[in-house]
């Protein structure tokens, strides 16, 4: 990723704290995903997978994880959220985001996985490179636009603003600490 | 099913001359103390069969790793071992040659000769001796041939080595090789090593990218401050085209020709453009003429002020001589008035001298007048000599009056010329004076002459001696104190502009610094888009898909290991039971299951149980587990009944059992031995008598002497039954 978006995103990790800067992240990633022209996009808040997003003639439904350690849980829940998905014809995906400087987001087919902690070398493999180059641009630059705003904000704003841009969101909103 | 039938080996191993054994009979013994011969004969069948196969760390067995065909005793000698096997219908005659070649190489030969009289060589034979024998060495290993090592080895109390020793005994060192090689390459290790090495790397990217944007900020703050809020490159560039043109029209209102500067097209052209402008400001602030005609005014004032004070000390120095002058006047009367009296003076000295000289005349008669009548001391000398009147003490007297009368005289004289020199001294000095003084005010007067000429050439007028210079210098510098405060006006607003193009430098300059900081960041921006980062990305892909790779090759040779062993058990599984507790008669153990343990991806893991599942280990005794051994070599083999092979070779398979188990082991052969020709290798003398006494097939024995390097192995046959 970008230095900026690095910096602006240790910035939100740091103000809002591990667990709520995943769910701005997932919002970013949902937002990501519309402006690259996705056609349905749905960002759950909520029990479920975390975006499911129509792109063109592919469907994905991804579980999203964000860390500052070499790995991410994937959960038996995860795989059973993903499976029931991927029966409505979306590919499982496991869209993970070191935060780190010279990190980008992996974007992992799901359907080899197992559940477990899960490292981003373990993920090499069975990464979506087309799709993580497509979306990693787009995620720069929605985190640049959007940062000072989701900084003060945080998760209203941006619930806010997917559905300005027509994105489904079904959530429940987490409060800063 | 094919069994030996006649083996001949000749310079193999511990062999030296050809030594011929016929197995006609079910079974075969052969017999000897340690180090005769016997395992090698062993040895000879199996690397018949099998060659280079048998040799090597690939076997499992230790004592095959270095392990050396030909004789060693034997300096140019060829290992070969021709062996018979038969069935039913034909008869092979397989031969096996090593030989020595050039440069001390090993040559092996295989020869394959058929009961019709054909015969094939070389990869054909190796061909067709395959599809004779139709088993691989592990097969062999695990049906025909039970080496003492994989009996040894299960005697261990260590798990994961009974675990391997077991794995061999089912013949499935191969795949327990392969996990060993695997995770020898450590792939999981390797890829952490990388990862550690490349999150050092990106530790010092974060800290390089934390250091810039500390300084980027700090580059902002002062920025701001000098009034530049939003410090961007066109920014800095609409600065620059002020700032050059602020430049002319200064050089245009100075009556200078403008300098070139050339304006910057990038960020990156800012420092050539601010060093260019910082020396036209310098050239500007040196050349422009008000600075000019300020500088010339300073040096004409302070030519001016140098004389002025040059006349006034010349002027102090004149009025200090008066000065002088007038006191020596005071104190001798004037200049004249001291050469008088220093003549006079002189004159007074030169008189009082001749008087003394006068003095000192007379008083030279006297003394000369004394002396004499001294020496006519003949004469009375109270008598005149020159009256010849009485004169009593005469000489007496006149010495004494005339010493008194004489130093009285010079006395007197002599203290005149001494205050008439002490004078004289006085006056020499007031002259010499008078003529100092003479000499400065000359000099005094010259550089009073000289000043004013200096003043009146600086002032570009004559001025005569009627000139006072003092008050006409004074009022020169008031008018140049005058112009001079009218062009310090003009040359501070100039320079004020000066200071403005300055501070616009300035603030290019942050502007720069700010715009280069940028960069920066943007360089470690571009690492991840760099060739050698993408390289090392995809070199890091490239691993983690070998480590992929390697654990799926690992999981797939565990599960056919463990697949294969579960066959090989389950069909076995009821003999190995029977032959153990035929071996034992343990009366603790109704019955023996050897457990495969349930696949964890891992090697194979056995367990030893009784029929309900419980561990047996800790209750066997060694000469339990040799039977162990044993039972599941023997069961292996029987279970293979409907192998090619015909026979089975057991080597020392009486150890570590007591005489019951041997008396089993014998009856457990006994029943092997209806479906396999036995040959067997023992120095158990109680063992041969038990083979001897209880085992009901017909038997040969070939007796093994003492070995020696020059004789080989001593071999007798004799045929018990």
């Amino acid at each position: 990723m970008k230095t900026t978006t690095y910096e602006c995103l240790t910035r939100l990790h740091t103000r809002h704290g591990p667990r709520i800067f995943g769910k701005i992240c997932q919002k970013f990633v949902a937002l990501a995903f519309r402006a690259g022209g996705s056609s349905h996009v749905v960002e759950r808040g909520v029990q479920g997978v975390d975006v499911d997003a129509i792109w063109g003639t592919e469907r994905y439904a991804l579980e999203i994880r964000t860390t500052r350690t070499n790995s991410v849980p994937f959960l038996s829940k995860d795989v059973d959220g993903l499976a029931s998905r991927r029966q409505d014809g979306y590919r499982p995906m496991l869209g993970a985001l070191q935060l780190r400087v010279l990190a980008r987001w992996y974007f992992a087919n799901a359907a080899f996985l197992r559940p477990g902690p899960l490292t981003f070398d373990a993920m090499r493999p069975i990464r979506h490179r087309e799709l993580e180059g497509r979306v990693q641009p787009l995620f720069d630059t929605v985190v640049e636009r959007y940062f000072e705003e989701t900084l003060a904000g945080s998760q209203a704003y941006l619930d806010h603003l997917l559905r300005q841009h027509g994105v489904c969101v079904e959530c429940e909103t987490l409060s800063s600490p | 099913m094919l069994v030996p039938r006649r083996l001949v080996v000749q310079g193999f191993r511990g062999f030296r001359e050809p030594v011929e054994f016929h197995f006609t009979q079910p079974a075969t013994l052969l017999f000897g103390e340690n180090r005769s011969g016997k395992s090698s004969t062993l040895n000879a069948i199996e690397w018949c069969l099998f060659g280079d196969d048998c040799i090597g760390k690939q076997t499992g067995i230790r004592e095959r790793i270095g392990w050396i065909v030909p004789n060693g005793h034997m300096s140019a000698a060829d290992a070969c071992v021709e062996l018979e096997l038969a069935n039913s219908k034909n008869s092979y005659v397989i031969r096996r040659t090593l030989r020595k070649g050039a440069k001390k190489a090993l040559v092996g030969e295989l020869e394959l000769r058929f009961s019709d009289g054909t015969s094939c060589t070389a990869d054909v034979a190796q061909q067709r001796l395959a599809q004779l024998v139709k088993a691989e060495f592990r097969d062999f290993m695990t049906t025909v041939y039970q080496h003492q090592e994989a009996v040894r080895a299960v005697l261990t109390q260590e798990p994961r080595e009974r675990n391997d020793a077991i794995d061999r005994l089912l013949g499935l060192s191969v795949y327990r090789n392969l996990l060993d090689a695997l995770a020898k390459v450590k792939a999981a290790e390797r890829q952490r090593a990388m990862r550690a090495q490349f999150d050092a790397f990106e530790q010092r990217v974060q800290t390089a990218l934390q250091t810039r944007q500390r300084d980027l900020e700090e580059l902002r703050v002062e920025a701001a401050s000098a009034g530049v809020p939003l410090p961007k490159e066109a920014n800095a560039l609409a600065r620059a085209t002020r700032l050059q043109r602020l430049l002319d029209e200064f050089a245009t209102d100075s009556g200078l020709a403008p300098q070139p500067i050339a304006l910057p097209g990038s960020w990156t052209e800012l420092p050539a453009f601010e060093t260019a402008a910082r020396q036209a400001v310098v050239w500007l602030r040196t050349e422009m003429p008000s600075t000019k005609e300020q500088r010339e005014l300073y040096a004409r004032q302070q030519g001016l002020l140098k004389l002025k004070t040059d006349w006034e000390q010349a002027g102090v120095g004149r009025d200090a001589l008066g000065r002088g002058t007038r006191e020596l006047d005071v104190e001798f009367g004037g200049q004249r008035a001291v050469a008088a009296e220093l003549s006079a003076t002189l004159l007074s000295i030169e008189e009082g001298r001749i008087q003394l000289r006068q003095a000192n005349g007379r008083a030279a008669l006297v003394n000369e007048a004394i002396a004499y009548l001294e020496q006519a001391g003949a004469e009375p000398a109270d008598t005149c000599p020159l009256c010849s009147h009485s004169a009593p003490d005469l000489l007496t007297a006149l010495r004494r009056q005339w010493q008194e009368k004489l130093q009285a005289e010079v006395a007197t004289i002599d203290g005149r010329i001494q205050e008439l020199t002490q004078r004289k001294k006085k006056l020499e000095v007031g002259a010499q004076r008078y003529r100092d003084l003479n000499e400065q005010l000359q000099r005094s007067l010259q550089r009073l002459t000289l000043c004013r000429k200096e003043i009146g050439d600086r002032l570009g007028r004559t001025l005569g001696d009627d000139d006072d210079p003092l008050p006409i210098l004074v009022a020169e510098l008031e008018a140049i104190e005058e112009c001079g405060r009218k062009l310090r006006a003009v040359v501070e607003d100039k320079h004020r502009r000066l200071e403005e193009a300055e501070q616009e430098l300035r603030r290019i300059r942050l502007i720069h610094g700010v715009v280069h900081s940028e960069e920066k960041k943007r360089t470690l921006e571009a690492i991840q888009e760099s060739p050698p980062f993408k390289a090392l990305e995809a070199a890091r892909d490239a691993v983690a898909e070998w480590v992929c790779d390697l654990e799926a090759v690992r999981a797939s040779v565990a599960a056919v290991a463990h697949e294969e062993a579960g066959a090989k058990l389950k069909a076995a599984e009821r003999t190995i039971d029977t032959y153990f507790r035929a071996l034992t008669r343990h009366p603790a153990v109704q019955g023996v299951r050897l457990q495969l343990e349930e696949a964890r991806g891992q090697r194979n893991s056995y367990e030893v149980t009784d029929q309900d599942g419980k561990d047996l280990t800790p209750i066997l005794s060694q000469g339990d587990l040799n039977a162990l051994a044993l039972a599941i070599f023997l069961g292996l083999a029987s279970a293979s009944a409907d192998s090619d092979l015909g026979f089975v070779m057991l080597d020392d398979p009486s150890q570590s059992l007591g005489s019951e188990h041997k008396k089993q082991l014998v009856k457990v052969l006994d029943d092997v031995a209806q479906n396999k020709r036995l040959l067997l290798a023992t120095m158990d003398r109680e063992f041969r008598t038990l083979l001897a006494d209880h085992l009901q097939k017909a038997k040969t024995e070939y007796a093994f002497g003492e070995w020696g390097p020059e004789t080989g192995p001593r071999v007798t046959r004799d045929n018990p039954s």
